[in-house]
């Protein structure tokens, strides 16, 4: 072969995935001496697959566009504040209205971001190669779910920063720690659809991304408000009893994200129609049952992954 | 199961609802062993690979890479390098990009990642696309980084599934060469392929499937044999006229049973002997000073012992 043939060793700089470039200066002995080496914890080769997605969504053009779309609630509040000069709201409920958006923009970038993860691995044949190295398939499930939550909350980070930003500067400073409830009940929203988004996405054989889409933004909070509409319909007390536990189902965390900062109407189906956010919600309970929701979809979408047989 | 076990397989089966792809299969590939895993098209190999490397949950059964039980995974195949299947690697990556997150899996530190990268690459001839992204490669190109991966960690046991399929034949050859180096390097290989010349040529010992059952384990020469109680025949054709002594001294070569002169420049040898005697006889017809043109052996072979054992298959 044409390295045992090879008679002075290499010495030149070799690219590798580190800022530093490596010298490679082995003789073809050393290059073919047993190579030594200690397969990597679970947590480290997690990390490992964290960065590689990472670096796969630096690839898709639709990130940028989405990031950049991220700041379109901050252009658009300085922008209404330039052409109506006479406004009065609070700066909390001002970056409330212009983040109206909320649950339309959680539930498509969770979808987008966590759906397709694990079913391109498989319709690409990358998962072919990945799960034959000697990893454990919870790490590469959880690197990849962690890479699709880091997406959805910079997203969302960034759009809260900047409209928080030139709300506080056009309107004055907020009160309270509405900004603190919001961005709880924001975090917890991103992991709960994008726990089930990977679940969804791991359970299905298509790369569907509308599907966590529609079942958390139109399916179930639509079953809500058909629910409260009866409830408003009949006025049956013991039928109030039972629906006002639907008002805890967590799909509502987005809708909940705005109306803590005042503003009643996200834009959203439930928001819209106004049915369930009308009455008062205890926000602690909803942020526990999103947090159990999304620890139960999560565990879900990797018992999927570790028993996929490819 | 023997410390001198490299992969050992007890009573695979897997079934997919009433379909059993793989019955009861039981199979050791033994440490620096080069073995070739042989069937028709559907008869099981895949799936048997693809539990070997724990790509599959087999219904029962036990899998042990190096005494390891497979469904320890990470630790099961940590010394182990395989392509199944005609995977890809990441479209957007670079052939070095890709083999450093590959590298970082398997734990080598940087400098050995960027000195096998190279390594590998080279072997592959794959250097000079090192940093092109792999979107654009061939079919041929990303099976060459595809198995430039498996032998990154320079691992202990090799598992390819037809690791040839989609190169030019000088590919071949070159993959051939590169597996070939490996058995002097006391690694272990398991290979699936349709191409008998390949196993031939690299394999020591081949198991047979079957409808997802192993029918023939063993070493290639022995099994071959056994298709030959006659033994073979040789065919030796010399530039010059034939002579009587020459033949005389073929016929009484150890191992020589029967002869036949075909014309004046051929003659038939009914042989069955050892390897030694074989190269006897074909030295002696060298230096006969008759202007040796051609040794032909015929008999039977890993082809005819496949068609023997597969009849009755439809494609295979």
């Amino acid at each position: 072969m044409k390295l045992m043939e090879r008679e002075n060793p290499v010495e030149e700089p070799v690219q590798t995935e580190s800022c530093e470039p490596v010298v490679y200066s082995a003789s073809d002995e050393e290059a073919h001496r047993n190579t030594d080496y200690t397969v990597p914890s679970g947590l480290s080769q997690m990390f490992t697959f964290y960065m590689n997605e990472m670096y796969l969504y630096t690839k898709e053009a639709g990130v940028y566009i989405t990031l950049i779309m991220a700041f379109i609630p901050a252009i658009a509040l300085y922008a209404y504040s330039v052409l109506l000069t006479d406004i009065t709201d609070p700066s909390d409920y001002m970056m409330g209205m212009f983040l109206a958006l909320t649950p339309f923009m959680v539930a498509l970038i969770a979808s987008n971001a966590c759906a397709k993860q694990v079913n391109r691995e498989y319709k690409e044949r990358t998962a072919y190669m990945n799960l034959a190295l000697p990893i454990s398939r919870i790490s590469f499930a959880l690197g990849k779910f962690l890479s699709g939550l880091t997406l959805c909350i910079a997203f969302m980070f960034l759009a809260y920063i900047s409209t928080y930003l030139v709300a506080t500067a056009l309107f004055g400073p907020m009160e309270g720690d509405v900004l603190g409830m919001s961005l709880a009940y924001l975090v917890m929203s991103c992991f709960m659809y994008c726990a089930t988004s990977f679940a969804l996405g791991a359970m299905t054989t298509r790369m569907n991304v509308m599907l966590p889409f529609m079942l958390l933004f139109i399916a179930i909070p639509g079953i809500v408000m058909i629910a409260n509409l009866a409830v408003v319909l009949t006025g049956e007390p013991m039928i109030l009893d039972i629906i006002s536990y639907l008002y805890l189902i967590p799909t509502s965390l987005p809708d909940l994200a705005v109306k803590v900062l005042g503003y009643g109407s996200p834009l959203s189906p439930s928001g819209l129609f106004g049915f369930m956010l009308s009455g008062e919600i205890d926000g602690g309970p909803v942020l526990a049952l999103g947090a159990l929701w999304g620890i139960a979809f999560l565990v879900l979408g990797i018992l999927m992954i570790k028993r996929k047989d490819l | 199961m023997t410390d001198e076990s490299a992969i050992q397989v007890s009573n695979l089966v897997k079934k997919y609802g009433d379909f059993t792809a793989v019955s009861d299969l039981s199979m050791e590939v033994r440490k620096g062993e080069f073995m070739g895993l042989l069937g028709p098209n559907g008869a099981g190999k895949s799936t048997t690979l693809k539990a070997i490397t724990g790509l599959l949950t087999p219904t029962s059964g036990e899998i042990r890479i190096q005494g390891i039980d497979i469904k320890d995974h990470r630790n099961a195949m940590a010394h182990v390098g395989c392509v199944i299947e005609t995977p890809e690697p990441y479209g957007d990556f670079t052939p070095l990009r890709y083999l450093a997150f590959v590298g970082r899996l398997y734990g080598l530190d940087k400098e050995e990642t960027a000195i096998r990268s190279r390594d590998v690459l080279e072997e592959l001839k794959m250097w000079e696309w090192k940093d092109k992204k792999i979107a654009g490669f061939s079919k041929g190109m990303k099976q060459r980084v595809v198995i430039s991966q498996a032998l990154l960690s320079n691992p202990q046991i090799i598992i390819l599934d037809e690791p040839t399929s989609g190169l030019d034949p000088r590919g071949m050859v070159e993959i051939r060469n590169i597996l070939a180096e490996l058995k002097k390097r006391d690694r272990t290989l398991l290979i699936s392929t349709h191409i008998l010349r390949e196993v031939e040529e690299l394999c020591g010992s081949v198991t047979m499937i079957r409808e997802g059952t192993a029918i023939v384990s063993g070493q290639v020469s022995k099994l071959v044999e056994g298709l030959n109680p006659e033994g073979i025949t040789l065919e030796i054709k010399v530039m010059d006229r034939l002579t009587e002594d020459f033949i005389t001294d073929l016929s009484g070569c150890a191992g020589v049973t029967d002869y036949q002169r075909l014309g004046d420049h051929v003659v038939k040898l009914r042989f069955k002997g050892t390897s030694e005697q074989q190269a006897e006889i074909i030295d002696m017809a060298y230096n006969s000073g008759l202007r040796l043109l051609s040794v032909n052996e015929m008999g039977a072979n890993l082809e005819m012992l496949y068609m023997d054992l597969t009849e009755g298959e439809g494609a295979s």
